[in-house]
């Protein structure tokens, strides 16, 4: 009797302490959105088409904030890292939660979904990479490299990350032993790293507090080059055909060559520049803390057009057939035409929108800091 | 004297009712008034993030201050990357007199302050002072304080962390003036004092000017270093990193990478750099110019000369109380102390002072004019030197606040500005004859200073008319009298003001703030060629600014100082020489001089709404308790607070049961609920009331009782000033009452009638008053209008004097004389701490009582530190008294008298508590006997 009574205690706490783990292994598709901006590069585009109007699907507490990330949504789940440091598994069809396990103090960037593994940053934390096997519900491995405040990108089976006492590093996939470090140079005012590291053809780029774009080479940590904007790099950068696109925090957005750092146009806005720009076609899109919505032409970086939001823009959009879709402070979720910025949807969330949205599986995702996940569908 | 029965929880009620009707009788029933003089007609305005508070008078100064809400929120959701998506209650009074009474904030508001955020409903408060510029500048500080609150909790709770915490005041307040304003010429008076002075401490060691001006600055300062060392975005950064660490500085060691400690060494080492240099090219004003006053405060001197003597005329403040201070100009002993000729704060008519706001003015034939509060507005008072006494006070009912007088050449008229209710400081004509006003100028630029010329044609003046009048530059202007023309005197981007003739008109003295802080400039209109440039020399090359220059008949200059923290007066007596010599003379070219500008306003904006503010009501206390009690038994209950915006009217609900079993539940209930009205001159308080459960009454007798009581109360305080009112309660209950253990019942229908006279001008130091007077006189009846179980009547006096022996010295009196006779009349309590030292709490009781005190309060140690290998603590302001108390309390057979004799140490602490430890021996035996041993009593409170 005494004994089925401790057996019946510990599994209710158990039960009240939670836990992740799937029951069958998750299978990559084309429909994911496994990361930050979906691809390494960062292009935020989804393989389906999600046409305007939409209509709210569900909503869901995950009882805390979410960082400078996004959502991530692989096989039909959609995975929130929030800045209580809880990674949370929720259903992408009913947003019903499948589990959730705390992993330190606050994932501040997204999770990276890669064969069944979440490798989720954390911040303040004594840990701050955990490999965290999504099918046993335990941590591969989890190793301390400083405050990590980024989205990994997880680039030919290595993880590239910045923290935020200035050091990048290139770790191993599977073990997390550091392949090289680099050192921001010259770092004697405590300059960090809080721009999340986008790839392409051998190339890692980030930006930095320190003003610079910096582009090291993927396997040997060299620096290939370094461009200096001015203003602290927190937005992510995109690359898109051998162009670099990032702004900074003086507002001034820039297009890189990729092999050589070399600007190949710039563009003055009106206020700083947190998120990320986002392709659609040969125009580039980027939103600014004045709330502006801004439209460039690729090639040449002539402003195509400019829509005004309501309300401050702190993250890059996500991009899902002929809309983009973007998040504002003043708790508005926009669709915008890339080829005209003209406003062809919007709705209230309830909260601010600090994160970019995630579009997968004819949902868009998008969180809010009253800490509801949000998931929209087409109304038809 | 609790004139309500017994029991903790109703006397909390008690408390909350009537220290409600009190609240700025901050002691006992002592303490001032703030007077609602003004009957304000408030509107609403909704912008797109605002709920702006005005009152109708000052409609275009709110449509300018709404502008400028929204332009700073625009720009500081950029700053902060953040919104605040509730909507901001902003409440606008066009002058500081008028903030003087707002309710949004229990205590008086002194004239340093400029504007407040107050947290609890998120309500920014913001006073006008005529200046466009600075009305901007402290909208932008408060929404600071709004952004930075609404971030830091977003961040927090996005965390999960508790809302326990905020950063430190000098990084709210220096981050408030660092997004909000530029580097200013008050900025850099403040920091080059503290840093050639010695005075500068790190962030390690902000607590040391904790809440000071100089903290704000330090951290306006300390910020800039910050961010432009380490980079601008750290400063965000340490917002963000807010749910890291509860301590800000390991906060502060995240972010930036290094302590308090590292980073003072970095800072503070460029301040040196930065300002040592000044020494080689600047002199210190004490250094280079003959001392006039210089204890306490001093400022707007005014040089009289009559008989061959040159006296200066200033406003001081040597005591606390500020006043009119003069002093021989010829005075050899540079320790001789100035004479106090008008004291002020003490009596309605001489409310206070505005000691950086009026200039003081001294006419040919020996009549000062001055400025004061006085009731609702301010008034221009008329002192004649050789009868010593004040002649004439004008007060204008259009015209709120004044500012700086000058006289006419024939001493008939008085120029002076003033802000109307509308907000605008503009130049008015007084004829002493006629009284007539005449307004000279009429718009919404900040028009101050005047100076007539001995020629009596011109007034010059100051103003921000100018092109850089939206970053608060200020010109010189001339007025001609004959045609009403304003014409630019300087054209400069830095600021210049205080014009002051000499006495044959040939210059004009003045303050530039060019080189970065005010500096005495002179312009010579006898020099130049006609039709060319007029030029400005400079006079002084102080390191610490120069303010309100005055001429002497010779040609010398009398003005203020500011050094080592103080206000000065200082005389140069060569001027003419330093003049011929002046390294730098500055052309004034008024050639490309602009149009005056238009300030910004959403006037006639569309997407605006205006409506009659009709009461915003929110929750202010929710608070439930319970508690257990040997005797009581457990009560529990909740009490409800609910105020509207603007703080005017108040509503309390209190529920609360004292049932022992089951079956007394319903019986048990005890409901009060009151409404407090403020937003009058004349403050009410009316509610209803039932009360039930056991008693402990020590005013009546030992006994325990079971009473029920049910009425209800009218109380009303009508303030005649500042310092005197009148209070007034009326109520009515229905009272039954069971002796426990007796069963004696006694039921009583109670009526009671009140009616008090307070008076108090004292003025308190670090543990209690030092200065001035206190008195209250109350006479009140009771009675049982249905059964005559109840009738007696109360005579209660009370009066306290402080007589102030030095700065920090008073000799304090006290005599009380309480009255109460007739039947079932309530005992007085007596003895302790408090009131008759040496003897046990409340130990003497009785229905009459009478007690006097006197006590000698004198500094003790200043400071008292210790120094741990870990840290340091240390005490300040400990001060000593030494006292005599004599006092009696009986009913009907007076029996014996009562005293005390000893001494005693005070400290406080934090400013809310002080505690007091007191040695002695108590005078028995109806005085007869000394007391063998000493008595020693350590408790807390306030000196009498």
């Amino acid at each position: 009797m005494r004994s089925r009574l401790l057996l019946l205690t510990g599994l209710l706490l158990l039960a009240g302490c939670g836990g992740l783990r799937m029951e069958r292994y998750l299978h990559s598709g084309s429909d994911d959105w496994p990361t930050f901006a979906r691809t390494v590069a960062h292009t935020a585009s989804a393989s389906g088409a999600l046409t305007p109007p939409l209509r709210l699907a569900w909503t869901q507490d995950i009882a805390a904030g979410m960082g400078n990330g996004s959502p991530v949504v692989v096989d039909s789940i959609v995975f929130v890292g929030t800045l209580r440091g809880e990674l949370c598994a929720l259903s992408v069809s009913t947003g019903k939660q499948i589990g959730s396990i705390s992993l330190g103090e606050a994932i501040q960037g997204s999770p990276v979904i890669d064969g069944g593994v979440a490798f989720v940053p954390l911040s303040n934390s004594v840990q701050s990479i955990t490999a965290f096997d999504l099918f046993t519900g335990r941590p591969r491995w989890k190793k301390n490299y400083g405050d990590v405040e980024v989205t990994p990108c997880l680039f030919r089976q290595r993880i590239f990350f910045g923290n935020t006492a200035g050091t990048f590093f290139s770790i191993e996939r599977a073990t997390g032993d550091v392949r090289w470090k680099f050192e921001l140079p010259d770092n004697t005012t405590y300059k960090g790293i809080r721009s999340s590291p986008a790839a392409d053809s051998g190339t890692i780029v980030f930006g930095a507090d320190d003003g610079r774009v910096y582009a090291l080479d993927a396997e040997s940590g060299a620096r290939r080059w370094t461009f200096d904007t001015g203003g602290p790099v927190i937005a992510s950068p995109l690359i898109v055909s051998g162009t670099v696109f990032v702004g900074n925090r003086l507002g001034t957005f820039f297009a890189l060559d990729l092999s050589s750092g070399r600007p190949e146009w710039q563009s003055h806005t009106a206020a700083p520049i947190y998120a990320n720009g986002v392709p659609a076609g040969d125009i580039v899109i980027v939103g600014n803390l004045a709330g502006e919505a801004l439209g460039f032409r690729v090639s040449d970086g002539m402003r195509v057009w400019r829509t005004e939001l309501e309300g401050p823009i702190n993250a890059g959009g996500a991009v899902a057939g002929g809309t983009v879709y973007i998040g504002t402070m003043k708790k508005q979720i926009y669709g915008l035409d890339p080829g005209n910025g003209a406003i062809t949807w919007k709705a209230e969330t309830g909260g601010r929108i600090r994160t970019s949205p995630a579009a997968a599986f004819g949902r868009l995702f998008v969180a809010t800091d009253e800490h509801d996940l949000l998931a929209f569908r087409e109304e038809k | 004297m609790n004139r309500f029965g017994s029991s903790y929880l109703p006397l909390l009620l008690l408390l909350l009712l009537t220290g409600a009707l009190t609240v700025h009788a901050q002691f006992f029933y002592f303490g001032r008034n703030k007077v609602q003089y003004t009957e304000f007609d408030w509107r609403v305005m909704k912008t797109e993030h605002f709920d702006i508070y005005y009152y109708t008078e000052m409609k275009d100064l709110a449509e300018r201050g709404a502008h400028f809400a929204e332009e700073s929120y625009s720009l500081l959701q950029q700053k902060f990357n953040h919104t605040v998506n509730a909507r901001i209650p902003l409440i606008f009074y066009s002058s500081h007199l008028h903030f003087e009474q707002t309710n949004t904030t229990g205590g008086f508001i002194p004239e340093g302050v400029g504007g407040f955020f107050e947290f609890l409903k998120g309500r920014v408060v913001i006073p006008a002072d005529g200046s466009v510029s600075e009305f901007r500048h402290v909208i932008r500080h408060e929404l600071v304080h709004v952004f930075m609150t609404s971030k830091i909790t977003r961040i927090l709770a996005d965390h999960r962390k508790v809302g326990d915490r905020s950063p430190p005041l000098w990084f709210t307040e220096g981050l408030a003036e660092y997004w909000s304003t530029e580097w200013d010429a008050q900025a850099e008076m403040v920091m080059r004092d503290a840093v050639l002075n010695g005075s500068v401490v790190g962030l390690n060691d902000m607590d040391r000017i904790y809440g000071s001006f100089v903290m704000y600055k330090e951290g306006q300062d300390a910020l800039g270093f910050l961010s432009r060392t380490f980079g601008q975005e750290k400063i965000l950064l340490l917002m963000e990193n807010f749910w890291k660490e509860t301590s800000f500085s390991d906060i502060f060691k995240i972010t930036i990478g290094k302590d308090f400690k590292e980073f003072d060494e970095m800072w503070l080492y460029e301040l040196k750099k930065q300002y040592y240099p000044l020494f080689a090219a600047h002199d210190a004003p004490s250094m280079a110019t003959v001392n006039v006053a210089r204890e306490g405060f001093s400022a707007k001197p005014v040089v009289y000369e009559a008989d061959s003597q040159r006296t200066v005329y200033f406003i001081g403040n040597r005591t606390g109380y500020t006043g009119i201070y003069r002093k021989n100009l010829d005075e050899r002993n540079p320790l001789a102390a100035s004479e106090e000729v008008v004291q002020g704060e003490k009596t309605d008519e001489l409310e206070s002072f505005h000691p950086f706001q009026s200039r003081i003015d001294v006419s040919a034939d020996g009549r000062l004019s001055f400025v004061t509060k006085s009731g609702e507005h301010d008034a221009l008072h008329i002192y004649d030197l050789r009868a010593g006494a004040i002649v004439q006070t004008f007060r204008f009912k259009e015209l709120v606040s004044i500012g700086s007088t000058s006289w006419s050449p024939d001493c008939r008229r008085i120029v002076f500005s003033a802000i109307n209710a509308a907000g605008d400081n503009d130049l008015y004509i007084l004829t002493l004859a006629t009284k007539e006003l005449q307004r000279l100028t009429n718009d919404y630029y900040d028009d101050r200073d005047p100076a007539w010329s001995p020629g009596g044609d011109l007034i010059a003046f100051s103003s921000d008319r100018g092109p850089s009048g939206p970053r608060g530059v200020y010109n010189l202007f001339l007025y001609t009298l004959s045609s009403g023309r304003i014409d630019y005197l300087t054209y400069d981007s830095a600021s210049a003001g205080s014009p002051a003739w000499s006495k044959d008109s040939t210059k004009l003295a003045f303050t530039s703030e060019l080189g970065g802080v005010k500096n005495i400039w002179v312009i010579d209109f006898a020099k130049g060629v006609p039709g060319a440039n007029r030029s400005m020399s400079r006079l002084t090359r102080f390191t610490t600014p120069a303010f309100d220059p005055a001429w002497t008949r010779s040609g010398d200059l009398v003005f203020g100082t500011f050094e080592r923290l103080a206000f000065q007066i200082k005389e140069i007596r060569n001027v003419r020489g330093m003049l011929d010599t002046a390294s730098v003379v500055r052309s004034i070219d008024l050639s490309g001089k602009e149009k005056p500008w238009e300030a910004g306003s959403l006037a006639g904006a569309s997407e605006i709404k205006r409506l009659r503010y009709r009461g915003e009501y929110s929750l202010d206390v929710a608070e439930s308790a319970i508690s257990t009690d040997p005797v009581f038994g457990t009560v529990g209950g909740a009490i409800v607070a609910l105020s509207d915006l603007l703080g005017n009217d108040q509503y309390y609900f209190l529920l609360y049961n004292t049932a022992q079993t089951q079956s007394d539940l319903l019986s048990s209930f005890n409901v009060a609920i009151s409404h407090i009205s403020m937003g009058q001159r004349t403050n009410y308080a009316y509610g209803i009331y039932r009360f039930t459960g056991r008693r402990y009454d020590l005013t009546v007798s030992d006994d325990y009782f079971y009473e029920r009581v049910y009425g209800g109360y009218f109380a009303m305080s009508y303030p005649l000033s500042r310092f005197e009112r009148i209070e007034s309660s009326v109520s009515l209950s229905n009272s039954n009452r069971e002796l426990i253990g007796d069963f004696v019942e006694r039921r009583a229908l109670l009526l009671s009638n009140s009616i008090s006279f307070v008076h108090d001008n004292s003025l308190w130091g670090p543990s209690g008053p030092l200065d001035g007077s206190a008195f209250s006189l109350t006479l009140a009846y009771t009675s049982d209008i249905q059964y005559s179980n109840v009738n007696y009547y109360s005579i209660i006096a009370d009066y306290r004097n402080y007589l102030r022996l030095a700065t920090r010295s008073a000799l304090a009196s006290r005599l009380w004389l309480f009255y109460n006779d007739g039947k079932e009349s309530r005992r007085f309590v007596m003895g302790g701490s408090w009131d008759l030292r040496g003897w046990p709490l409340w130990s003497l009781r009785g229905q009459k009582l009478w007690l006097t005190s006197q006590e000698l309060r004198f500094p003790f140690i200043d400071q008292f530190a210790v120094q741990f290998p870990f840290g340091g603590i240390s005490f300040w302001s400990i001060r000593g008294a030494l006292f005599v108390d004599a006092g009696s309390a009986w009913d009907n057979q007076y029996t014996q008298t009562y005293g005390s004799i000893g001494g005693g140490l005070r400290m406080n602490l934090g400013g809310v508590l002080v505690l007091r430890y007191d040695v002695g021996k108590r005078i028995e035996d109806n005085f007869t006997s000394i007391q063998g041993g000493l008595f020693t009593q350590f408790f807390f409170g306030w000196d009498f």
